[in-house]
């Protein structure tokens, strides 16, 4: 019964701060992408290690880059947020 | 014709009765205030159902129990089964759920329906409840002038709770003053005619107002006033139950064929329902009789009792129809079949398409605009029929077979064989049947949808609408390059040929990617959207022309003329701006979502010149 209150009260207030939980919702997701993007590099590093094969290095080095410069990207998204979340509870 | 005369006929029958009766003003503007009520009541929900009620359906509904759940607590929250089996009827025909799902939800619906009259029988005659709804609609007023969406739905959900309170406090008035001057108790009539009359009374009654809600305060307060029978009230519930019908038929002919079949099962459901209490009314009257001593309601509490029936009726229908839920589906969908239309809508291949007929838009119906959530899956879905539609015409375009794309079979024999220049089809002819008609509507009905979006809907919505015009230039730029395209692949100059047979190749290889990307992302929820589309980009880079040395050296060596290699960089051009355009597209039908959710993965997608930056660092193939 407590635990479904306090659901219902984090509901409303949700909805009662739009602007603050959205903010709270995209900060969440970032961390989401951010680790799955550190599991593909992670996968994607192991996999340069195991092949040999000239081709499919050049390959899989090109998606390491891209995958590197897009953590970059999510990085700094992650950072905004935090800014700006923070200056909202001050 | 008779909806033509539906309503002057109403008009008219309202004016004569208020000319022969004043009595019934006070009645009848109670019904007025509180179907007004539901009216504010719905677009305070409304208000609240930005992605939430899409991934509260998602969660809740997946099993049979579950959808029959969510049909009782939602309707009884909502005090309106109407507005639940339109919202069912638009996620329906949104593709969000299953007919079985949604049949469920209708189920569950006509149980939590029943609240209401235990609700107005147990506490809205006995406590003053217009005390409460001036309140309410003061407090509710004063949210509705807010600028936060929140606080606005939470206006339209306490005004409306107070006209519901108002309209019922205006009815019972209104039959205790009617009790003095005419007693309706003398034309009550016995039996099964009785019966009859009454629950076509109650089923008209329902059609009219198109709320079985309102015509059941309106019973429960006739009979408390004591104007008619309790057999009376009790026929008069049944056919309110059945009139309440009326409302999902309605809302179903703006619905797809799946929203055609809910309204169909609603239907069945409420008449076997209907049919089954009649037949038991007596021993049904009974058992209420029996189990209202078990729950302490006295004897001749008969609105109670009325509101015990109500629910043990609408249970039995559910117990007698739960089993066969899955043989009324499947019996529905042979019914129901859809008019073969889909073998027209495919694009031939090979052959000259000589059909005249246009294809249509497939998901934007106008009963889907009811909820932000399924409007906007409606523009999802309704993009990707157009992204298909562009494919089918570029691939036509540049002759492309849709089975080599498709396949695995290298593309690099496209370069070896001849080309009739012949056989190329007309785009202008081909966009006008397979795209004009899809990307008008698609753009009217997005219109019609944003102004109930919520801000991350608005973006999706926006982004959409970029893909559409996106696809439709790819397919304008496809045009341009055909011209030359035709010209030169049947040309003997075989440098000027093998520089347009790479560009052929260079756009079937992306739309086989965008092919099989496209299956993929079917097939999978969580679809790394922005790795993928950086790829693209990054490939769609490296294959400009104005990077390749090969070029360079036909140039300098004179292999190729001036004004053909002007030609060429035209076309080099228009084929990049093909490329980009179909990846922009595909970026964003794989993350939109009716949620708004996918904006994230499209900020994180390396964009055109960040991609230009990067393989600036990366080593070319071989250079490792």
């Amino acid at each position: 019964m407590n635990s479904s209150m306090e659901k219902l009260t984090n509901w409303l207030s949700k909805f009662l701060n739009e602007g603050k939980a959205e903010n709270r919702d995209e900060l969440d997701r970032v961390k989401r992408k951010l680790e799955k993007l550190k599991r593909k590099s992670r996968t994607l590093k192991e996999l340069l290690e195991q092949t040999s094969d000239p081709k499919e290095r050049a390959q899989l080095d090109q998606e390491l880059e891209v995958a590197k410069a897009i953590r970059k990207k999510a990085h700094a998204k992650y950072r905004e947020l935090k800014d700006a979340l923070n200056a909202r509870q001050k | 014709m008779i909806r033509k005369l539906f309503l002057p006929t109403i008009l008219l029958l309202l004016g004569y009765g208020f000319w022969i009766m004043p009595e019934l003003k006070e009645i009848l503007a109670g019904v007025a205030i509180f179907l007004f009520g539901m009216l504010a009541l719905e677009d305070g929900f409304k208000a609240f159902t930005g992605g939430l009620l899409e991934r509260l359906l998602k969660r809740t509904t997946n099993k049979l129990w579950k959808s029959l759940t969510f049909g009782v607590v939602s309707t009884t929250l909502m005090q309106s089964s109407s507005l639940v089996t339109i919202i069912t009827i638009s996620f329906l025909s949104a593709g969000l759920l299953t007919l079985v799902q949604g049949v469920g939800i209708i189920f569950g619906a006509n149980l939590g329906t029943t609240t209401g009259a235990w609700l107005v029988a147990g506490f809205g005659l006995k406590v003053n409840i217009s005390a409460y709804a001036m309140p309410l609609l003061v407090f509710g007023v004063i949210f509705i002038f807010q600028s936060l969406k929140a606080l606005r739905g939470l206006g339209y959900l306490l005004a409306g709770i107070g006209f519901l309170f108002l309209g019922i406090h205006y009815m019972k008035e209104g039959f205790e003053t009617f009790q003095d001057s005419i007693v309706l108790s003398d034309y009550m009539a016995d039996g099964i005619k009785g019966l009859l009359i009454f629950t076509l009374i109650g089923m008209l009654a329902t059609v009219v107002m198109q709320s079985s809600h309102a015509t059941l305060v309106l019973i429960i307060t006739a009979l408390a006033a004591g104007q008619i029978s309790y057999y009376n009230a009790l026929a008069l519930a049944i056919g309110a139950n059945v009139g309440t019908t009326i409302t999902a038929i309605i809302g179903s002919m703006g619905a797809n064929l799946e929203g055609k079949r809910l309204a169909a099962a609603h239907l069945v459901f409420n008449l076997v329902t209907g049919v089954t209490a009649l037949i038991l009314i007596v021993p049904l009257a009974g058992l209420v009789d029996t189990l209202a001593e078990g729950l302490g309601i006295s004897e001749t509490n008969y609105t109670l009792k009325l509101s015990l029936f109500h629910t043990l009726f609408n249970t039995l229908g559910i117990l007698l129809m739960l089993p066969f839920i899955n043989q009324l589906c499947r019996t529905l969908e042979n019914l129901l079949k859809p008019k073969d239309r889909r073998k027209r809508n495919v694009l031939p291949e090979g052959q000259v398409d000589r059909r005249q007929r246009k294809v249509q838009p497939k998901f934007l119906k106008k009963a889907v605009l009811n909820n932000p959530d399924t409007a906007l899956q409606a523009v999802i879905l309704e993009s990707q029929h157009l992204f298909d539609q562009s494919y089918s015409v570029i691939a036509r375009g540049l002759l492309l077979e849709r089975e080599l794309l498709e396949s695995d079979t290298p593309l690099e024999s496209l370069a070896e064989a001849e080309v009739d220049p012949g056989s190329f089809a007309d785009i202008d002819d081909l966009y006008d049947r397979y795209i004009r008609k899809v990307y008008g509507e698609l753009l009217t009905f997005a219109a019609l949808a944003h102004p109930q979006l919520n801000s991350n809907q608005v973006k999706e919505l926006f982004a959409l609408k970029a893909a559409a015009r996106d696809l439709v230039n790819a397919v304008k730029d496809t045009k341009h390059l055909q011209k030359n395209m035709k010209r030169y692949l049947a040309s003997d100059d075989r440098y000027i040929k093998a520089q347009y047979q790479q560009l052929r190749v260079q756009l079937a290889t992306l739309l086989r990617k965008l092919f099989f990307i496209r299956q993929h992302e079917q097939s999978q929820e969580d679809n790394d959207a922005e790795l993928v589309i950086s790829q693209l980009r990054l490939s769609l880079e490296k294959e400009d022309i104005i990077n390749s040395d090969a070029l360079d050296d036909l140039i300098r060596h004179h292999y190729l003329a001036p004004k053909v290699t002007s030609s060429l960089m035209n076309d080099s051009h228009y084929c990049r701006s093909i490329s980009k355009n179909m990846v922009n597209t595909i970026e964003v039908l794989m993350t939109a979502s009716s949620s708004g959710e996918g904006v994230l993965s499209r900020e994180l997608a390396l964009a055109a010149d960040e991609v230009t930056h990067l393989t600036a660092d990366i080593p070319q193939d071989g250079e490792n």
